[in-house]
């Protein structure tokens, strides 16, 4: 099935000043996601994945190339928006608020924005905490409300920047379950940032892997398991190939020779 | 039971005085027993002299510190709004930081006459600059993060100053208010001091003129009263307007 391209950029470069000099953040870098696909980028830390999402956020303009978001014929709506690691709930605004903030933007009035943004939350396993303050929550509660928000605003595509990466290992294989739970109900197109090998393949249906800075795409990885899918599915086999494959292309596990495919 | 704890110093304090005072250890002209000056200030509690002297600085104070803080409020809010009033307006507000406010009310005793103009106009300049001078660092400070994510998620310039840029200064211009309400008491009473009829600090310098030691002392306390209350006050009605603060994070 040829799925519509929503997101796409082109040749991308993007440089920063430091005090050492300039450091090339991204370099050449060309990709594209399709509808309702599930795309991961997996790749050292300080490979430029994060300036990649401001990017396509919109909130980074780079230096060279274009980011060009296309409406699909089903949907009209462009907005892409980007659930980062931290600082992603606003302190001053209590659960109910910052998850019903996407809506507020877009002029829904109060009453409906927060009886969906409870209705989000209720299946986030939030129930009853809607009135506190982000300060009052853990980390993992935070990550939940930002992913309900983001859910709230039904972005084009949404983008996500290593949102567990913090977590320990059980609040993350909640919040994976709840994530591929969420998505399962409407298969928006995301893309997702991580280190986490296993992470990005129990999630998506494509990995992209990226060099050592300057970022560049050094490997395309197609995840073939079936979905729906649950975290059961990293004990199989065709799981632990790709993990091999993955993990031999980013380098990692030194002593295995890379694995061809 | 914790809270008491703050007690325990001036009573022992007193209570060592009163001691002392009792044994006649002490010259009453110069340090009057407790016990006497509680007299005293009951005394000066019935006959309505000591409310008639704390409400005119009381009134003074609030006249001032809130035209002031609210001028202060815009100016420091549009400075940080836009660039070119802060650059504008930045180095006279340093300059005017940094000028005693007591020094102009002879210059503005010259202008509007002896009379209550004088005395309140130092007290707002004391507030609107502290004001302005907190409402612009707020503003600036404000992580960029926060407005990003906003902007990410379609808020126009008035969602972002309604929704990001004013409640992310609210604790920095908590701060500013209080300071600036502090500030506004200290000034009030100096210009008190020197060039009025009523409030604490006349009385206060009244009584040291005709040797009335206790009013003298119950002048300071009560300045240092309501400077304690003030602090207090403004304290928990930040921790109800703010309460994603540090503060209520400590409080809870």
């Amino acid at each position: 099935m040829e799925r519509h391209v929503r997101l796409r950029c082109s040749q991308l470069g993007v440089t920063f000043e430091s005090v050492h000099g300039p450091v090339r953040a991204l370099d050449n870098l060309t990709l594209e996601t399709r509808e309702r696909e599930f795309l991961s980028i997996v790749g050292p830390s300080g490979c430029g994945k994060t300036t990649l999402l401001r990017v396509l956020a919109g909130t980074l303009v780079p230096g060279e190339g274009e980011v060009s978001r296309i409406p699909s014929p089903s949907d009209p709506n462009q907005a892409v928006l980007l659930v980062s690691q931290e600082r992603s709930l606003f302190p001053w605004m209590t659960v109910l608020e910052n998850a019903a903030f996407g809506c507020e933007m877009q002029g829904v009035p109060r009453r409906q924005r927060e009886s969906r943004a409870r209705e989000h939350l209720r299946r986030l396993g939030f129930a009853g905490r809607e009135r506190a303050y982000p300060h009052e929550l853990s980390l993992g509660m935070k990550q939940r409300v930002a992913v309900a928000r983001c859910f709230l605003s039904d972005p084009a595509v949404m983008l996500m920047d290593e949102p567990f990466a913090a977590l320990d290992c059980e609040r993350r294989l909640h919040l994976q379950q709840a994530l591929l739970d969420l998505w399962e109900q409407n298969h928006k197109t995301v893309v997702f940032v991580t280190h986490d090998v296993e992470e990005a393949i129990l999630l998506s249906d494509r990995i992209l892997v990226f060099s050592r800075q300057p970022g560049r795409v050094v490997a395309e990885v197609p995840v073939r398991l079936p979905r729906p899918r649950a975290s059961a599915v990293t004990m199989t086999e065709e799981f632990l190939l790709l993990k091999r494959l993955v993990a031999s292309k980013l380098g990692l596990y030194a002593g295995w020779s890379e694995v061809t495919a | 039971m914790g809270a008491a704890w703050w007690l325990l110093p001036p009573a022992v304090f007193l209570a060592g005085w009163q001691a002392l005072a009792a044994r006649g250890a002490l010259n009453p002209l110069f340090f009057p027993a407790p016990s006497v000056l509680a007299g005293a200030c009951v005394e000066m509690l019935k006959s309505g002299e000591l409310g008639a002297q704390v409400g005119a600085t009381l009134l003074r104070m609030l006249l001032g510190s809130v035209l002031g803080a609210v001028a202060g409020l815009a100016c420091g809010l549009s400075m940080g709004a836009v660039g070119a009033i802060r650059r504008s307006l930045e180095p006279f507000i340093s300059a005017l930081n940094s000028t005693p406010k007591l020094v102009l009310l002879p210059m503005l005793m010259l202008f509007t006459g002896v009379g209550e103009t004088a005395r309140i106009v130092p007290v707002a300049l004391t507030s609107f600059v502290i004001l302005a001078m907190h409402a612009l660092d707020a503003v600036r400070g404000v992580n960029q993060a926060y407005v990003e994510l906003a902007r990410n998620y379609g808020a126009g310039r008035s969602a972002l100053v309604r929704r990001v840029y004013l409640p992310a200064s609210l604790p920095g211009i908590f701060t500013g208010l209080r300071l600036a309400v502090g500030r506004s008491l200290v000034i009030t009473v100096s210009i008190e001091l020197v060039g009025a009829r009523n409030g604490l600090g006349s009385m206060i310098w009244m009584a040291w003129q005709t040797f009335a030691t206790e009013k003298l002392y119950i002048g300071v306390i009560a300045t240092a009263t309501l400077g304690a209350l003030f602090h207090r006050g403004l304290q928990a009605l930040e921790a109800r307007l703010i309460p994603w603060g540090s503060r209520a994070e400590r409080a809870a």
